[in-house]
Parts: structure tokens; C-alpha cells; sequence
């Protein structure tokens, strides 16, 4: 279950128990990234031209890195009705999903470091018009066409993508692919961890 | 980070007013000639000071460190979010 906090009062008591279900319920999620999430927040954030959006935080000393925590904001000032509001959190949860991990376990950069190779191969994104970032529009970022194949497979919006125009739905190669993009990196690393172990002693 | 669209904006509308919510602010944004662009994939970074316990010779100390807070987002990189 997540913690849902409804800042700006628009759900109901009944729509707010459907929301802080949804994920566990209806979308892929596991006890391993969920707990990262620090909390969904529904606020009226006024026109600001975005619907949500996920943001996480860490401390840095040296390499160590600590206290890592993930937030997702809904805009209520665009989001009217609990569908709407669970279209854009299967989207968020998305990038929670894929972005949790890469911050978690590999440190990575997430602007500066492409999606993998062999998932733009997948999902035919080619190198020259998609980018890590968001320097060639929303569009052509690799992670939030990611985040929209993830709404896609794993919520209850299936069917839905929208980079459809673009890119065309995901096939069923990258169903697979988003399960090994998340929990399957953390295993990777954790394969990778007892193995480097096992060599020290 | 979801972008709106002025033809989701007219959707949201009309779904909303259906299920019987007010859409009086939503008619206004939608007067506007272009919809605002949202801050997408900003970066904050500010310093931080921590206590870290360090090995010396003899005993371990309570040593503080610099480091850095770093918040990253898909849209706007706020402070507020995590308070």
C-alpha cells in the first residue's frame, strides 16, 4: 500500500482508498521499490503544464550515497476524476519502477545515461532522434516512452501509449523487458555483489 | 512527468462534468491561446554536512563531512516535495 497524502481535498473517502490501492492492486510493484516511494501527493498546483510528475532525493558523500526517497505529485488542478488520476500515477509509478533501481543500485546519472542499448533495439528507438534527457522534447526521451510502456503492460490502461504515433505499441519482447529493467537489475546486482564476495574470501 | 494537452484538457473537462465537478477553472484554462510548457528533468543540487563516526589511531570520532543533496525530477527539482 502507499502513502497517499491528498493535499488539495479532491477525492472522496471511497475514491481516496481506491487510489492508495491502485499500485499494489492493479499495477506491477514489489516490497522492494514500493517502500522507496515516500509518499503520492494529490496537489492543485495551478497551470503549470504538467499533469504529475516522480522525483526522487539522495545525500552524496564521497560515494557513499544515502536516504534515498521517491515522491510522486499529481496535479489536481488538471486532474479532475480518480481515472484520470490513476492514468498519470500508472504513468509516474512507471518511471518509479526503472528509475528507483538505477538511482538505487548502480548510481547512475539517470539524464546523462541512455536507457539500455538492447532496449532501444527492442523498441526500435533509434540513438540520433531519442535521448536520455529531455533535450529532444518529452517525446523523445527514452525514459518517459519507458514510463508509458509500463502503463501499457503492467496497469490497467492497456492499450494506452502515448507514443503510439511515434514509436507504435510495445511488443510482448518488451513486456519481459520492463520486468528485467526493474527487479531483474536489482537481482543483477545483487548477483553481482555476492559474487565479488565470494571472490574476496 | 505527464504533459498536458489542450485536447486532454477538453477531455478532462467534459469527463469531469459528467461526474458532476466543477469545471469552472478548467474553462478558463482552456481560454488561454497555448498551454504553458512544463519544467521537465530539473536537477538541484545543494551541500550538506554530515556526522560520520571515523577510525583513528586509537578510538573512533564523530567526524563531520561535506557532501551534497541531490534531487532529481522528471519535472520541477523541489525541496518542498520532501519536507
Amino acid at each position: 500500500m502507499i502513502n497517499l497524502v491528498d493535499e488539495a481535498g479532491a477525492l472522496s473517502t471511497e475514491e481516496f482508498h481506491e487510489l492508495k490501492n491502485f499500485v499494489v492492486d492493479e499495477c506491477l510493484c514489489t516490497q522492494v521499490e514500493t517502500p522507496w516511494l515516500e509518499y503520492v501527493k494529490i496537489r492543485a498546483d495551478g497551470d503549470t503544464g504538467y499533469k504529475g510528475y516522480w522525483t526522487a532525493q539522495w545525500d552524496e558523500v564521497g560515494l557513499d550515497k544515502r536516504n534515498v526517497k521517491a515522491v510522486i505529485i499529481l496535479n489536481a488542478t488538471y486532474l479532475k476524476t480518480l481515472e484520470d488520476m490513476k492514468k498519470t500515477l500508472a504513468h509516474e509509478f512507471g518511471h518509479h519502477w526503472t528509475l528507483g533501481y538505477m538511482i538505487e543500485n548502480f548510481e547512475q546519472d539517470i539524464w546523462k545515461e541512455r536507457m539500455p542499448l538492447d532496449y532501444y533495439r527492442m523498441r526500435g528507438l533509434d540513438l540520433d532522434n531519442f535521448a536520455p534527457d529531455y533535450s529532444k522534447d518529452w517525446y523523445h526521451c527514452d525514459k518517459e516512452v519507458l514510463a508509458e510502456d509500463y502503463k501499457y503492460f503492467y496497469s490497467p490502461f492497456d492499450g494506452e501509449h502515448r507514443m503510439k504515433n511515434l514509436v507504435g505499441n510495445p511488443s510482448e519482447e518488451i513486456k519481459a523487458k520492463i520486468v528485467d529493467l526493474g527487479l531483474g537489475a536489482r537481482r543483477s546486482w545483487e548477483e553481482l555483489v555476492r559474487c565479488r564476495f565470494s571472490k574476496s574470501k | 512527468m505527464e504533459p498536458i494537452t489542450r485536447e486532454e484538457l477538453e477531455k478532462i473537462k467534459k469527463d469531469a462534468k459528467a461526474a458532476g465537478k466543477d469545471v469552472s477553472d478548467i474553462e478558463k484554462l482552456l481560454e488561454q491561446k497555448e498551454m504553458p510548457k512544463p519544467p521537465m528533468g530539473e536537477v538541484k543540487v545543494t551541500g550538506v554536512t554530515r556526522d560520520v563516526w571515523m577510525r583513528m589511531e586509537e578510538k573512533s570520532e564523530k567526524t563531520k563531512v561535506k557532501g551534497k543533496r541531490v534531487i532529481m525530477s522528471t519535472g520541477p527539482a523541489r525541496e518542498e516535495d520532501f519536507e
